[in-house]
């Protein structure tokens, strides 16, 4: 399974969790859901880009 | 369940059940979707942690007193509940490393240990969330 995969199903997850812990209505819990999901998904993807950068071999 | 037999039960046993087994409090107060939701969530991360070389502290073995913050560590396993336990009891199995050095060597070790502590605060925040429900406090 790659990186990127484990990502996603990692910020949808932790995503889906925090909405209903943080959220008790249902349109304000999807939109919690979205934009916690595009945050935690976007950053995955920049800092993942980013750490190709550092000297790891 | 009915909302009185929910009612009955002491909020401790429901925070109890909801650290042993993550999502039984919330199917017990008849939330299917989140049970499923956070079963599925904490188990996944678990055992997902555990197969990428998770550094799992258990007191009194190996490098326990030499390790910093031990016991948060421990207790950060521990908040797992019932999968923290299969692993403690299947750990020849799966936690089949000769050496915590050659542990902390694997090169997804630090990623792992911190997905396993993810996976703990996930199950505690559900129970909280639980308690909310049996509150009243939340829908």
């Amino acid at each position: 399974m790659g990186p990127v995969i484990l990502g996603f199903i990692f910020a949808l997850l932790v995503s889906g969790c925090f909405a209903f812990i943080e959220r008790s209505e249902r349109q304000e819990r999807i939109r919690y859901f979205i934009k916690a999901f595009c945050y935690f998904f976007l950053s995955i993807l920049i800092l993942g880009w980013l750490m190709r950068l550092l000297p790891l071999n | 369940m009915s909302q009185k037999s929910t009612r009955n039960l002491p909020p401790v046993a429901l925070l109890g059940m909801a650290w042993l087994v993550p999502g039984s409090a919330h199917l017990f107060l008849n939330r299917r979707f989140r049970a499923v939701l956070y079963f599925v969530t904490v188990g996944l991360f678990f055992w997902l942690s555990i197969a990428l070389g998770a550094y799992v502290v258990i007191p009194g073995t190996e490098g326990y007193a030499t390790e910093s913050f031990a016991m948060f560590k421990f207790l950060g396993g521990l908040a797992n509940g019932l999968h923290f336990f299969l692993a403690l009891i299947f750990k020849s199995e799966i936690l089949n490393y000769s050496t915590i050095n050659q542990l902390k060597a694997v090169l997804t070790n630090e990623y792992a240990t911190t997905l396993l502590y993810t996976a703990g605060i996930i199950n505690i925040l559900s129970g909280v969330d639980a308690l909310d429900i049996w509150k009243g406090k939340k829908n």
